[in-house]
């Protein structure tokens, strides 16, 4: 398909479709603070270490994954200031963003922060909507809207063995929130806009919280072209420290609450896997599987694998949308706004919207296995079809080659667009050329 | 039926309309916490001036709104102790409860809130289903859901001229919490159920937050009958205080976040009439008003009168409802579970549900005047003909002086009955034993069950002490209350109606009731009590309740028992003869409640007075009382 391999440095969860998509892979060094959370002085030592690796290789793309090679070098003419190391080497840098804005780089100041965001070397691969939209209103360029995908395996499509004895539904993630069991004290001032949000929310909610904080309720002016990096900075750090209270709301809503039901209403039926659930909450559950091998084998052999996503999503999905349906598990999951845009629900996956509807559902597939394993059948059957990270993959180097940050010549044959699955809906794609 | 009000307001008006005889009570001081909120000196001082005045005056029931007519006077016995003015005035109360606990009682103790809240002669009128069903799943009695309504007074009633009315849009109001603007520091931790059931509440907007609380989250166990008063109140006060900022979310969600939203939107098109939203939100505001006429006339000379309640609404509707279709205005308000209830939505008044909604709808009825008149006029024929409190008086009349029981008096023997019912029996309480002649009956009839028997009153015990040694009994010197302690015996002539109440002064049976003394005496719960000396309480087969007046109050400290007790023998009156006694139909509903059918009543010497009842367990744990 490619003309000529592309010199790509990228992670070891892209290696695979990209060695298959026939670029030329270059794995990212490995190093011990190789952490996408990480102060601004560790990333300028990183950049002495990857600036070396890209030169030598010559190096034409860099495809991160959560920010982790995400490396500052001084700024060749400007002493004392920096930029991302990619961009002093005139190379593009796609990181897919999976975590909110606060988080990456939260250990460093909000000036430079922005100024790292705003770097015409970086492109954010943004899983969701609603926060991809939400970046660009903060004036944040280059952004890849695309969802989260589950990584190319070889998946067992052989029909579901019968489920092992024991509980009927599982949830296998963390709490959502410690913030609630902290005890933080927090001036009750700064609950207004976040409670107000998650009001409006209530009656609208498909609205996200950037059109209720700057457009609806104006609480806030998004940052201008024309402010200058401080005031730009400002505004952000604003905008984000009164989101805090939101995003703590949404863990609840869409995670937390669930599990807390569920271990009422269940009991042992309910099967909890996942850290941090006795401390925060003193629930019942089992550790997080760290072999995948093993996790995956059990999304197989529960007749219900339940999936609640984080405080960091507003509209889109998560990974474990996909990783469930890969490995052929019945997804009974909450509601979100793009899940249709991935899935058809009902039929390849199911949603509930309340706590009577997943006791009824839960009840509903119990009750029905035949119905459970064609809906987990056919769920596996579209993941493996259109949401590997090898259909990611190369919708997002079309969406290069479109936008002019790699050349058109790097795709051989030029393939249509219908050779390579999209969702249904697809989200909007906002880019701007670097 | 002769009624007490205690301000020239609503009620004396609504009374005055249907032809009722009130009279104008004093009323309490407000300096000491607000018009509905007095703090406790206040309610002392309003208790003896009220307490006078009924004495010379009687009445059959006060009305109130707001907790007003709860007022208190010390014990005559005990000054430690409170009396509730009304008890012992021997008259029932019926006060329409308008904010929640926490605001109506903010300046007054928790016990003391219990103490009033246990008054099954206190009619707690709430307008709101969910704090009804809240109130009642704690166990407090005679909690009735009444809705607002709208004053007495002669409406205007002609028709409104579309012409000649502003096209503004206009909310009456006050800017509703301070919560998000006190800055004060709260802890994380504390904001979890509020989070929990706004989450909820986004997706089941039905579900009330006792419901979340107890029952989807199990924050904490629900109140069970087996609880003790005291449990309660720590139960009673954690919830609130944990609904506390689900109270504050609501404002915002019901109210604030909408005028604030419009006055941005809207600017001066929007008129904001009410206290506060400048000094919170920075808002301008336009003037109050001077006059009820000038208040009536603004909602219909506006072209959208809106509608937010507040954030102690969870299902029911406030004044505003009633009193702007009252006064013909075109209502356009948020949409409120209760509010089908009680209007035709779409036809007597307009509903938004949110932000985009509310600005469809403004825009809409500004230009459709003819759609928003006629809906007006529906609104205001609807009002005027349902929901006056003249109409909500009558309701609440029916509440307070419930129909009379037909009583038939049984022919057969108690004993025989007895028998009948329960042939064997494991144990027996026996309160109010007096000297022993019940607990003699009792071991006849049951030779091998354990009787205890109790007496709280000295004098009296000791000849128990010897009836119950010479018959194998076992006697015990404490009264049963709702809750353990000490309390002051009123000791009468005649040594057969000692009581924990005070004496009603013009009772029928002043002879018997004629107060010479009082005795200090060590109180316990039938349930506190079997749990000290280990007695499992499904052991016990059957109670007998003679203790003058206080049997209501045993049977609250009883709940555990009242799980699985097959017979209770009881004392009941069909007149009020001691301060805060229960009427018959008033014991009867709590048995009821907790799963007990009246089998017979046996007559006593004075039969139109009073007679004693057998009630039998027709099923298990009581559903009301389970929460």
């Amino acid at each position: 398909m490619l003309r000529r391999p592309l010199r790509i440095a990228t992670t070891v969860q892209w290696e695979v479709p990209c060695r298959e998509a026939g670029f030329d892979v270059h794995l990212l060094p490995e190093i011990p603070s190789l952490d996408f959370n990480r102060s601004l002085q560790q990333r300028l030592a990183d950049g002495a270490v990857f600036q070396p690796f890209y030169e030598k290789n010559d190096i034409e793309l860099v495809l991160d994954f959560n920010t982790a090679a995400l490396t500052l070098s001084p700024h060749p003419q400007n002493a004392g200031e920096f930029d991302l190391t990619t961009a002093a080497l005139g190379i593009p840098y796609v990181a897919c963003y999976l975590d909110p804005i606060t988080s990456t780089m939260a250990q460093v100041a909000w000036q430079d922060h922005l100024n790292v965001l705003e770097s015409p070397s970086w492109i954010k691969w943004i899983w969701e909507g609603a926060h991809a939209d939400e970046v660009g209103r903060l004036g944040i360029p280059n952004i890849v809207t695309l969802p989260m995908a589950a990584a190319d395996e070889v998946f067992d499509t052989s029909p579901l063995p019968e489920p092992d004895p024991g509980p009927v539904a599982s949830f296998m993630g963390h709490p959502a929130t410690t913030w609630f069991q902290s005890n933080q004290s927090i001036v009750s001032g700064d609950l207004f806009a976040g409670m107000t949000a998650a009001a409006v929310r209530a009656d609208m909610p498909d609205l996200p919280f950037h059109k209720i904080y700057f457009d609806l309720h104006r609480f806030g002016r998004p940052p201008e072209a024309a402010d200058d990096l401080k005031t730009r900075a400002e505004l952000t750090q604003i905008y984000y420290n009164r989101k805090f209270v939101y995003n703590a709301y949404l863990a609840i809503k869409q995670r937390d609450r669930f599990i807390r039901f569920l271990s009422q209403h269940l009991g042992d039926a309910f099967e909890l896997i996942g850290d941090n659930w006795g401390t925060v909450y003193g629930f019942k559950h089992t550790p997080r599987i760290w072999d995948m091998r093993e996790l995956h084998g059990r999304m197989r052999r529960v007749p219900i694998c339940l999936n609640l996503m984080k405080s960091c999503q507003e509209s889109g999905l998560n990974t474990r949308h996909f990783e469930i349906t890969a490995n052929g598990g019945f997804m009974l999951t909450y509601q979100t706004p793009e899940l249709s845009s991935c899935f058809e629900i009902g039929k390849e996956c199911d949603v509930f919207h309340d706590e009577a509807e997943l006791l009824d559902k839960i009840d509903h597939y119990i009750s029905n296995p035949d119905e459970r394993r064609a809906i987990a059948a056919a769920g596996q059957r579209r993941t493996l079809s259109e949401h590997l990270y090898s259909h990611r993959l190369l919708k997002l180097m079309r969406l290069l080659c479109n936008a002019g940050v790699l050349p058109k010549s790097i795709m051989a044959d030029s393939p249509t667009d219908q050779d390579a699955p999209s969702p249904t809906v697809q989200p909007p794609v906002e880019i701007v050329s670097p | 039926m002769k009624l007490g009000t205690f301000d020239n307001g609503w009620w004396h008006s609504a009374c005055t309309s249907v032809g009722y005889d009130a009279r104008l009570l004093p009323t309490a001081h407000s300096a000491g916490g607000g018009a509905y909120a007095q703090d406790l000196p206040a309610r002392l001082e309003h208790g003896v001036a009220l307490c006078k005045s009924l004495q010379d005056n009687p009445v059959d029931v006060l009305l109130g709104h707001g907790g007003m007519g709860l007022a208190f006077v010390p014990d005559r016995a005990d000054v430690t102790r409170l009396q509730l003015a009304h008890e012992l005035a021997g008259t029932t109360l019926c006060s329409q409860l308008i904010d929640p606990l926490t605001t109506v009682f903010a300046s007054l103790d928790w016990p003391i809130v219990w103490q009033s809240l246990q008054s099954s002669t206190w009619i707690k009128a709430i307008w709101d289903r969910a704090q009804v069903h809240e109130l009642q799943q704690f166990g407090i009695p005679s909690v009735m859901h009444l809705p607002m309504a709208a004053p007495d007074r002669t409406y205007d009633t002609t028709p409104l001229d579309a012409e000649r009315i502003a096209p503004i849009v206009s909310f009456v109001g006050g800017q509703n919490t301070s919560y998000f603007h006190a800055n004060s520091n709260v802890q994380s931790g504390g904001l979890l159920a509020g989070a929990l059931v706004q989450g909820l509440s986004a997706d089941l907007p039905q579900v009330s937050f006792y419901e979340a609380y107890h029952n989807l989250y199990g924050l904490s166990p629900a109140p069970a009958a087996s609880d003790t008063p005291a449990e309660r109140v720590q139960m009673m006060v954690a919830y609130f205080n944990a609904k506390l900022v689900y109270n504050a979310s609501l404002c915002l969600k019901n109210r604030d976040r909408f005028a604030i939203f419009l006055k941005r939107r809207m600017g001066d098109q929007f008129h904001l009439i009410g206290p506060g939203w400048d000094r919170a939100y920075g808002l301008p505001v336009s003037n109050r008003f001077a006059t009820t006429d000038e208040y009536l006339n603004h909602f219909r000379t506006t072209a959208i009168n809106l509608n937010f309640v507040n954030g102690n609404a969870e299902s029911g509707l406030n004044m505003r409802h009633f009193e702007i279709t009252a006064a013909g205005g075109f209502m356009l308000c948020y949409k409120q579970p209760e509010l089908a209830d009680h209007f035709e939505i779409g036809q007597e008044c307009a509903v938004f549900e949110n932000e985009a909604d509310l600005i469809e709808k403004i825009d809409h009825y500004l230009n459709h005047p003819e759609e928003r008149v006629a809906m007006a006029r529906a609104g205001q024929q609807r009002t005027l003909s349902e929901h006056l409190y003249s109409h909500r008086v009558r309701a609440l009349l029916r509440q307070a002086k419930p129909q009379p029981i037909p009583v038939e008096y049984s022919t057969g023997n108690v004993w025989e009955t007895f028998r009948q019912v329960v042939p064997r029996a494991d144990v027996v309480l026996d309160c109010g034993a007096n000297v022993g002649q019940t607990a003699r009956s009792l071991r006849n009839l049951y030779p091998t069950a354990e009787v205890y028997s109790f007496e709280p009153v000295s004098s009296v015990f000791e000849q128990l002490k010897a009836t119950c040694a010479e018959i194998g009994a076992h006697a015990i010197n404490q009264a049963v209350s709702d809750e353990p302690g000490t309390a002051t015996m009123h000791l009468t002539v005649g040594g057969e109606a000692h009581s924990l109440l005070g004496f009603l002064p013009d009772n029928p049976c002043a002879r018997w009731t004629k107060e010479v003394g009082s005795e200090s005496v060590a109180v316990c719960t039938l349930d506190g009590w079997c749990a000290e000396q280990g007695i499992d309480t499904r052991r016990v087969d059957v109670i007998k309740l003679d203790i003058q007046g206080a049997e209501m109050k045993a049977l609250y400290g009883a709940r555990k028992l009242l799980e699985t007790v097959k017979l209770i023998y009881v004392e009941v009156s069909f007149i009020r003869l001691y301060a805060g006694a229960p009427l018959f139909e008033e014991i009867e509903a709590f048995l009821s409640e907790c799963g007990y059918c009246r089998h017979a009543v046996f007559p006593s010497d004075q039969p139109h007075h009073w007679g004693d009842a057998i009630y039998i367990k027709l099923k298990g744990r009581p559903e009301k009382l389970e929460g």
